[in-house]
């Protein structure tokens, strides 16, 4: 059996993504990532783990029997797979398709495995990953081997900015997410407020009332770190430390960086992380088939 | 910060105290934002994708898609194979 998260399409079955304005929508396709599983279609089941904007209370418990997909940007999810003695894979972005994965932060999403152990999480992620044409940034790999590549070679690092990561994380966030949340709008698909006059009211008392506190949120700060006046104290800024982030992480001479799980490290710089107990693994992708080192017998 | 001028950009009208917390949310975070002034950021260039952005091109041939009704399907109000909206102007 596989979980797969409820904001990740089955066509047929709702997709909601944790929210209100979802919450009776039914999926229109499959999901790339639904489509290549090889397991009888009976044996994939729906689940709410994933997609929730930063702030939120940690998820719910996830599920001790089986491998669960989602995406998991802000670390709830790795946090709580942690807490229960899981794992978290969070593969390179762009090696997972994100087609029928309802959007959250585009530049970081990217569709990852609960797991009992890594054996099991990559088992799966090799039945998933791999270019697809419905995706415009992926890798053009058709499919991924994950092996392991030896042992690692451990060092003791001070990671420059790492005093704003949270900072840059949650701007270019709350940015990206205001603008994927734009699309609910009472109109196309999802809640829609009743007793509206006019189209402007239609929009708002929608919004208004399907949206959480959170989403809110995210779309208010989203708004601000873009407007006229703040874009480029707040978004362009978070976008140049960005790069600055990715240019700081040199594997010249070390294989993986081990940091607190729920570090946006990895994230941000798009690179592939695992979680170990109360440890995140961040991994080199310079042979992007063998991404992680002996990590097997490590639990 | 001025959130009435951002939730009306957001297109939400917040009660009252739901204002007043996400505005003090808002208020702490900005402060906290601030952390990012102190940093020259040099001629960094932005990221907007961590990926090597590229152009993906396919030949213009038709090819199976979700269909009108199917999309329809999804609204919540539709009428003669449109989406059904209130009236547009004031």
């Amino acid at each position: 059996m596989i979980y797969l998260d409820d904001a990740i399409m089955q066509k047929g079955k709702t997709a909601s993504a944790g929210s209100k304005m979802l919450e009776n929508f039914t999926a229109p396709i499959d999901a790339a990532v639904a489509v290549r599983l090889t397991v009888p279609a009976e044996s994939i089941k729906l689940g709410a783990f994933g997609l929730q904007p930063p702030g939120k209370l940690p998820t719910g418990k996830l599920p001790e029997d089986a491998p669960v997909l989602c995406s998991d940007v802000f670390g709830h999810v790795r946090i709580q797979a942690a807490k229960q003695g899981l794992c978290y894979i969070r593969p390179t972005y762009g090696t997972v398709s994100r087609y029928g994965l309802i959007p959250s932060v585009c530049s970081m999403d990217q569709i990852g495995v609960v797991c009992k152990n890594p054996r099991e999480g990559f088992a799966l992620l090799e039945q998933v990953a791999g270019h697809d044409e419905n995706d415009g940034a992926m890798f053009p790999e058709k499919s991924y081997s994950y092996k392991n590549t030896g042992k690692p070679v451990i060092s003791r690092e001070k990671t420059p900015y790492s005093d704003v990561y949270d900072a840059v994380l949650q701007i270019l966030a709350y940015a990206e997410i205001s603008g994927n949340l734009s699309r609910y709008d009472g109109i196309k698909y999802g809640f829609r407020a009743e007793n509206c006059g006019t189209l402007s009211e239609l929009y708002t008392k929608t919004r208004t009332e399907a949206f959480s506190t959170e989403e809110k949120f995210a779309v208010i700060m989203g708004c601000l770190v873009l407007s006229q006046g703040n874009y480029e104290r707040y978004y362009e800024k978070a976008m140049k430390l960005r790069r600055l982030i990715k240019q700081s992480l040199s594997f010249d001479k070390y294989d993986v960086l081990a940091v607190p799980v729920g570090s946006p490290l990895a994230v941000l710089a798009g690179l592939p992380s695992i979680t170990f107990g109360d440890t995140e693994l961040v991994a080199d992708v310079k042979n992007e088939n063998a991404l992680f080192a002996a990590w097997e017998g490590a639990q | 910060m001025d959130i009435k001028l951002y939730e009306n950009m957001a297109k939400l009208d917040l009660p009252e105290d739901q204002r007043r917390e996400l505005k003090s949310r808002a208020d702490a975070l900005l402060q906290s934002f601030s952390a990012l002034d102190e940093i020259d950021t040099g001629g960094a260039q932005p990221v907007v994708s961590v990926l090597d952005t590229r152009n993906i091109l396919r030949e213009d041939t038709p090819r199976k898609a979700i269909t009108r009704d199917e999309l329809l399907a999804h609204a919540p109000e539709q009428q003669d194979g449109y989406f059904r909206v209130p009236r547009t102007l004031d």
